[in-house]
């Protein structure tokens, strides 16, 4: 069988719409992303993790 | 065959192959394994070498301003405990293939602060180190700073390291205190995201990749990937983001949060795959080696912090 060039036609649509749709999930952009929020966000687990990486708590906040 | 029916056959082949990839994709199961230091309030795995040792460490003492760390290698379930001499907390960072241990120690009082209603509590000042695989205890400073840690020493002999620069205490999450810094072939390379508030390179692979976090203007942090010198930004949730580690083959792992979450992930080939140790209330992934192999922490509802680390089947 032979693919019409419809067919290929079609293909590449759907193709290109799967490269789009996982690109767009990837979240990595070339420039800083910022966004406007609190100091200290993340709450209790954020405290935690600092602590628990530097061994001093995190003073602010 | 009709160019209906084949454009129909075409079209069906296209979603199944779409699916497929995305199951693919999404399909890693892990088997885990708990483990903890006997009495420790939190144990900690932080690192996975390729030999599949874990470098972490684990906390005494459940008083916000008097609790201590510690550190341990892990190996095939057993523990070998050590600290740095004389250090009031030793908090290990990494274990390459060679069997070292980097990390960090604190042994000088530093500021009394209050943290909540609590007061005093006094921090520490911290210096790195490097142990090797006899248990010899090299140090690692650098100028100008009160704070140093080593993250990762590649069995190459790259270092990477984080520092506070002097004066920044107590208030070091001011603009322009913590860095990043490469060692290598007798140079030091500050590592800093461009236009960022502070920089926390956390790994490197063999490959001289290298990841980590910062915070921007609003003290939001995201992750970055440093790679052939150009920095790229991770973000996941919407609140905040860190990559903590890569292995040889570029995957990352890391944590994020948003108003409602705190996740760990595994970031494979442009896909974020969260991970969460099975009932934990959280859990936090520390390492990744070359075998994908993870490790990390779990809070159960008992309130202690436990370690794991997962395989992949």
């Amino acid at each position: 069988m032979v693919a019409s060039s419809e067919e290929i036609g079609i293909g590449l649509l759907l193709l290109i719409g799967y490269g789009w749709r996982r690109e767009s999930k990837r979240f990595i952009s070339a420039s800083p992303i910022a966004t406007k929020g609190a100091a200290l966000t993340g709450g209790p687990r954020r405290l935690d993790a600092w602590y628990e990486r530097t061994g001093n708590p995190h003073t602010e906040g | 065959m009709s160019v209906k029916k084949r454009c129909l056959l075409l079209v069906l082949g296209c979603v199944a192959m779409v699916m497929t990839s995305q199951l693919v994709a999404h399909n890693i199961k892990y088997e885990y394994q708990s483990f903890e230091v006997p009495g420790a309030v939190r144990t900690s795995a932080f690192h996975i070498s390729a030999q599949g040792d874990v470098a972490g460490r684990y906390m005494t003492g459940t008083d916000p301003c008097t609790r201590s760390f510690h550190s341990f290698v892990w190996k095939d379930g057993v523990f070998e405990y050590f600290d740095f001499p004389g250090a009031y907390s030793t908090l290990a960072d990494g274990i390459n293939a060679r069997g070292e241990v980097t990390g960090r120690f604190l042994d000088s009082p530093g500021p009394e602060v209050w943290l909540g209603d609590r007061f005093p509590c006094t921090l520490q000042a911290g210096r790195g180190f490097v142990r090797t695989k006899g248990g010899e205890f090299q140090e690692i400073t650098l100028p100008d700073t009160v704070y140093v840690g080593v993250n990762q020493l590649t069995a190459s002999g790259m270092m990477l390291v984080d520092s506070i620069g002097t004066g920044c205490w107590p208030d070091y999450s001011l603009p322009g205190c913590e860095h990043g810094h490469l060692l290598k072939s007798g140079s030091s390379y500050q590592i800093d995201y461009p236009g960022s508030t502070w920089t926390d390179a956390r790994s490197i692979n063999e490959k001289g990749d290298i990841v980590g976090c910062y915070g921007d203007s609003e003290g939001r942090e995201h992750g970055f990937l440093l790679k052939n010198g150009q920095f790229s930004t991770v973000d996941y949730l919407a609140e905040g983001t860190c990559i903590n580690d890569i292995n040889p083959a570029g995957e990352m792992v890391g944590y994020s949060y948003d108003t409602e979450r705190w996740v760990s992930f595994l970031l494979r080939a442009g896909d974020f795959i969260e991970i969460q140790f099975p009932d934990a209330d959280s859990t936090t992934v520390w390492g990744i080696n070359s075998q994908g192999t993870v490790c990390g922490s779990w809070n159960g509802a008992d309130g202690i912090g436990r370690s794991f680390v997962a395989k992949r089947h």
